[in-house]
């Protein structure tokens, strides 16, 4: 079979071993589509960004059972779905299958992509029914509200009252929407080259979990903590489109062809 | 030609080397019996020949190739039976045979396969996770065998077979056998299994081998001698001697056939009786590995 063949023989079964993993995708982009679809007008924006936690810790999840099934397996709570996922991806069975190594790795990193991209572009898809945004800044100084409004895409002050100022941005919940993707998918590159390095790791179930929900809460938790900075937080991620693209592609790039390269998990036991 | 070379193979897992030193060969058409205890390094032997662990130093080669950098090609000439049940639970069979068979191409024989299915009781139909383990192990050889590979690899083929099964499973390695060019390396605790169908044994102890030879040389290799009517008490060292027991006024030891000349002239030498007979591979196997531990 011809490598191309292999490639989309492989993403096929990829695709179907094992129907548990497309639930976590789906599972991941349902807090933050429900906080930036949800009303057109928010007091803060620190309703929309409480799902940036959940999109970018999630993606570990899935990275880490589709680049490092074994890590499951070592695990207290094995149940049947995930030592199928474990036997379905490991390197295991498909090392030993004839295809070639650079065919499975790409095959692996493609259907990695996929499962996190297809469920944020329905919800990009979902923000464009309505796209506009209106946000009560409960502020009238006119500097914090220059700020806010050049870094809201198109914004307009609609009202201004003693304790608020209200801004109106044509298309500001799919900037928002766009922004949290990008975010999250600097982070969801960083993810397999990180899970093939820890499952060579002694205490690699230990930093899973300290990571995996360390991060969640952290992120989660974090507007609380930085109660005079969330605002500039969740604005940071428009403001940061560029950057945070060239973030998001630069480690697309590097730890992709990292994960190609180095991304065996044969090697370690 | 040889299906499998491995020379001066080094790996270990970050501690202390798992294997040493380890060179050995297996001609193409011969049945291999890999024997070794448990933790001697079979299965990451066994692993490296799959392709699933690179060596640390030496080389290991697969029909002339590291099974490392091996390719789809390389891979349809290789079946592999793994020690532990690696193929997904709750997908049904028919759609692991389904996802198989193309990427082997014109080699997968589908008559093979469900010849052998229906012959194991095996409905293609069932999820993996609804067998027995028994019949799961024989699913994995069937997925093994159907691509009628040059290079069978089973680890622990037999682990949880009964008697008959097991016979059936063996006879199944024969007839690959017999159409030829086809090579067969196995791992096993079953030692009855290893002398009905190996033509040649490797042990492996402590990460290295103690012996490799064809079954009956290796056998002939080694002597139980039993000295017994000293007059005296026995002497308790005998030159070459792999093991060494005595009790009262006799004394039992395994030798290599080169000592058996001074275990007769230490007969002569104390004036007592002298036994030798053959070992059975099992016991072989015990003195064998018991000194490298």
């Amino acid at each position: 079979m011809k490598p191309i063949n292999q490639f989309f023989h492989l993403l096929k079964y990829l695709c179907t071993a094992s129907w548990w993993i497309l639930v976590l995708p789906m599972a991941f982009i349902v807090q933050p589509m429900i906080s930036v679809l949800s009303t057109s007008s928010f007091s803060s924006l620190m309703l929309q960004t409480s799902g940036v936690g959940m999109m970018c810790m999630m993606p570990m999840l899935l990275a880490s059972m589709i680049f490092a099934p074994e890590l499951f397996l070592r695990m207290n709570f094995t149940t049947p779905q995930t030592q199928q996922m474990a036997a379905a991806y490991s390197m295991d069975f498909l090392v030993t299958r004839p295809l070639d190594k650079p065919v499975i790795f790409s095959a692996r990193y493609t259907f990695y992509w996929a499962a996190l991209l297809v469920p944020c572009l329905v919800m990009i898809g979902l923000t464009f029914t309505n796209p506009s945004l209106t946000v009560n800044i409960p502020t009238k100084n006119s500097e914090e509200i220059a700020f806010f409004s050049s870094n809201l895409p198109n914004a307009e002050v609609t009202e201004k009252s003693e304790h608020r100022t209200t801004l109106h941005s044509p298309t500001g919940r799919v900037h928002l929407a766009v922004s949290m993707i990008l975010l999250s998918a600097g982070f969801a590159a960083m993810w397999p080259p990180f899970v093939i390095w820890l499952s060579r790791q002694r205490f690699r179930n230990w930093i899973f979990w300290i990571v995996f929900l360390g991060g969640m809460l952290g992120m989660q938790l974090s507007p609380i903590f930085m109660r005079s900075r969330f605002w500039e937080t969740g604005l940071f991620l428009i403001q940061g489109h560029v950057l945070i693209s060239c973030l998001a592609l630069g480690f697309l790039i590097f730890f992709g062809f990292h994960a190609a390269r180095r991304g065996t998990l044969g090697d370690c036991r | 030609m040889n299906a499998i070379e491995i020379k001066t193979m080094n790996r270990g897992y970050g501690g202390p080397p798992v294997i040493e030193n380890l060179s050995l060969t297996v001609p193409v058409g011969h049945i291999y019996g890999f024997l070794g205890r448990n933790g001697s390094g079979k299965t990451t032997v066994i692993k490296t020949l799959a392709g699933l662990l690179k060596v640390e130093s030496g080389s290991v080669d697969v029909f002339g190739r590291d099974p490392w950098l091996a390719g789809a090609l390389e891979k349809q000439r290789i079946g592999y039976l793994s020690e532990s049940q690696t193929l997904p639970p709750m997908i049904r069979l028919r759609s692991i045979i389904r996802f198989s068979a193309p990427l082997y191409g014109d080699r997968w024989d589908t008559d093979l396969c469900q010849s052998l299915l229906a012959k194991f009781g095996i409905d293609p139909n069932r999820r993996l996770s609804q067998l027995s383990l028994g019949q799961q192990r024989l699913f994995g050889f069937v997925m093994a065998v159907a691509p009628r590979p040059d290079l069978l690899i089973l680890d622990e083929p037999a682990a949880n077979l009964d008697v008959a099964v097991r016979r059936e499973f063996l006879e199944e390695i024969l007839e690959l056998i017999r159409i030829g060019g086809k090579t067969v390396f196995f791992s096993t605790h079953v030692l009855t299994d290893v002398e009905r169908v190996a033509d040649s044994v490797g042990i492996l102890a402590g990460g290295s081998l103690v012996a490799e030879a064809a079954l009956d040389d290796l056998k002939d290799q080694y002597r139980r001698v039993r000295l017994y009517d000293f007059a005296g008490p026995p002497p308790h060292e005998i030159p070459g001697a792999l093991s060494l027991r005595t009790s009262g006024r006799e004394l039992s030891a395994v030798v290599r056939i080169d000592s058996c000349q001074a275990t007769t002239h230490l007969a002569e030498q104390y004036s007592c009786q002298i036994e030798e007979s053959q070992l059975p591979l099992e016991d072989l196997f015990i003195e064998l590995t018991r000194t490298k531990k």
